[in-house]
């Protein structure tokens, strides 16, 4: 198909000049990686630290544990990686007027907004908590088998997706809210951190809320599950891509009627 | 069919009223009240191709917001709007294929990357052939003056520098239709003229449909055979200026000095005609208002030497600028 190696080279050639752009500035991305990383490694410390002075919660093993922490930081590294300029998109874009550039360009405008920057930092975030999976993995004696590998990329693939829809759905709101400190997309921030454990230690309704309402339990815990063989959640698993797809579609739609809303800024 | 076709097209934004201080500030939060603003109020206009059409009109009378509607970046309230058979809002990315966008105000090109890389993302982007690409850099360097540019970081460039590249990055994929909103805003006079020359040129060999939009007159009075006068979200004047010059700026003044000492009544007498407006300026010197139309200026300086001894006089014609500020009133 002639557009997708169109999009794909247009892809590569910005992500080329983003990087170029940064190296102009060489100590800002070091100090970018060295803090990101240092970052990681308190956080992975602290986890570590915490699970093994308690052996399981609520029948959940230590590896289990890290495997689904490993799964939501994972998909939560390359979600920031590559979607990571969805959450300025309000402030930055919408409210400054930078969408005027973004939409004289031939290009369809999201597109052009998530590829314009790739947050390096994540690649520490990424190598740790890939780590802590595949150490998980190995601990827990888990058998990857192709169509398992298969699933595996398809899943962490629709959770990234699924909490790049939610961004979507949460910074298209600033074509009708009036956001200027992208506080819109705060409690996301903050909430995400609950997906990073076995979703069963919280009460019904925090249950529910992280399901059906911010979906983020569909970004580690219910995906994570279909490795650690556990049959209960085979349900959620199935709903995984659905749920991406659903994300996206419902942020995709507030996005166009937002656009026709914009204001630009200014003259 | 025009090229570009307006027809009763308004644009309605809906503006929260703030109130003041920082309990107004708190109020704000708690209860708001909304004014809608007519930004553009109904207009209508065409434009054929190879036309230079000069926009203008104060500050917020809904220039860029025309702009951007016929651009494609704001969707309009009502009325319909056509460029080169599109809807630009609808079809906006066909649309922009055929159309260059330069914002003085506010550069298009990536702010930390050399001007060449932006250019190759540019050709890349627009899909132009590496020979085109190399055809229109050569183009550009020989009018804007861009070579020695091209290797500079945008944020390293001097507004002038910025603005060349710009208008060279707008036109890379050689649009039939070109939107220059205030492209010459800040400048000196060097690149001032030498942009105007530019788009002088181009509109002349390659028949690019130009819409300017401008605060300096100047640029109008070298550039645009047609302008389009905008207030309030209204088109008050549509034709050419030049010719508008004539027909509306229908006051004249003279300017006389005397080597005696003036009284206007006696000057007033001596004229015997209505409607002239006497100003004077010192006791040797005074300024009569007219109507040229209905007056000659031939009479009143051949009264004036029939009775009195000049001095000097002088007729001052009126300045573009006037022109434009007399449709202004006349519209309020």
């Amino acid at each position: 198909m002639r557009s997708l190696f169109f999009y794909s080279k247009i892809y590569f050639r910005y992500l080329s000049q983003y990087l170029k752009s940064r190296l102009e500035y060489r100590a800002d991305v070091l100090i970018q990686i060295v803090s990101a990383l240092s970052a990681q490694i308190g956080t992975l410390i602290f986890v570590l630290t915490i699970f093994n002075h308690i052996p399981d919660i609520n029948g959940w093993s230590y590896g289990e544990i890290l495997f689904i922490y490993g799964f939501s930081q994972t998909s939560m590294a390359l979600f920031s990686m590559f979607f990571s300029n969805l959450i300025n998109l309000g402030r930055l874009y919408i409210l400054d007027g930078n969408l005027d550039r973004v939409l004289l360009r031939p290009l369809p405008p999201l597109l052009q907004i998530i590829i314009e920057r790739l947050d390096i930092g994540s690649f520490s975030t990424l190598a740790l908590g890939f780590g802590a999976l595949s150490y998980a993995a190995v601990k827990l004696n888990l058998s990857f088998s192709y169509h398992l590998l298969f699933f595996f990329v398809v899943l962490i693939f629709s959770a990234v997706l699924i909490l790049g829809g939610v961004v979507l759905i949460l910074v298209s709101l600033t074509f009708w809210v009036k956001d200027p400190t992208g506080a819109i997309a705060w409690p996301l921030m903050t909430i995400r951190d609950f997906a990073k454990y076995p979703i069963t230690i919280y009460s019904a309704p925090l249950q529910v809320f992280l399901s059906w309402i911010l979906p983020l339990a569909f970004t580690s815990f219910y995906p994570a599950t279909l490795f650690l063989e556990r049959t209960d959640y085979i349900f959620h698993v199935r709903m995984t891509p659905l749920i991406a797809l659903l994300t996206w579609g419902i942020g995709l739609f507030i996005w166009k009627r937002g656009l026709q809303r914009y204001e630009s800024a200014g003259s | 069919m025009a090229l570009i076709e307006v027809e009763t097209l308004t644009k309605t934004f809906k503006i929260s009223k703030r109130r003041e201080g920082l309990s107004g500030a708190l109020m704000n939060l708690v209860k708001r009240e909304y004014q809608f603003v007519q930004a553009v109020d109904n207009i209508s206009f065409h434009v054929e191709q190879g036309e230079t059409l000069g926009y203008i009109g104060p500050n917020g009378a809904g220039k860029s917001t025309t702009i951007k509607i016929l651009t494609g970046i704001l969707t309009p309230t009502e009325g319909r709007v056509e460029v080169n058979g599109l809807v630009p809002h609808k079809q906006r990315r066909q649309h922009v294929k055929n159309i260059g966008v330069v914002f003085g105000q506010r550069s298009q090109l990536w702010w930390d990357i050399a001007v060449i890389e932006a250019f190759t993302l540019l050709r890349d982007i627009y899909e132009v052939s590496k020979n085109d690409f190399q055809k229109q850099l050569k183009k550009f360097d020989e009018v804007l003056e861009i070579g020695p540019l091209l290797h500079i970081p945008v944020r390293k460039l001097s507004l002038g520098q910025r603005v060349r590249c710009d208008i060279a990055a707008s036109l890379l994929h050689n649009p039939p239709v070109v939107f220059l909103d205030e492209p010459t805003i800040g400048l000196d006079v060097a690149v001032k003229s030498n942009i105007r020359e530019f788009i002088k040129e181009m509109n002349a060999s390659l028949g690019t449909t130009i819409i300017l939009t401008t605060h300096d007159l100047s640029d109008i009075e070298y550039l645009c055979q047609r302008t389009l006068i905008i207030d309030q979200g209204k088109i008050i004047f549509d034709g050419d200026l030049e010719k508008a010059k004539n027909e509306l700026a229908r006051k004249r003044k003279i300017q006389i000095d005397l080597y005696e000492h003036i009284d206007i009544d006696v000057i007033r007498e001596k004229l015997n005609i209505a409607q002239l407006e006497f100003t004077k300026r010192n006791d040797y010197s005074l300024t009569i208002s007219f109507d040229k139309n209905e007056i000659s200026a031939i009479n009143i300086i051949q009264t004036i030497l029939d009775h009195f001894h000049p001095r000097d006089m002088k007729i001052e014609e009126p300045t573009i600028e006037a022109v434009v500020k007399e449709i202004y009133s006349e519209d309020i």
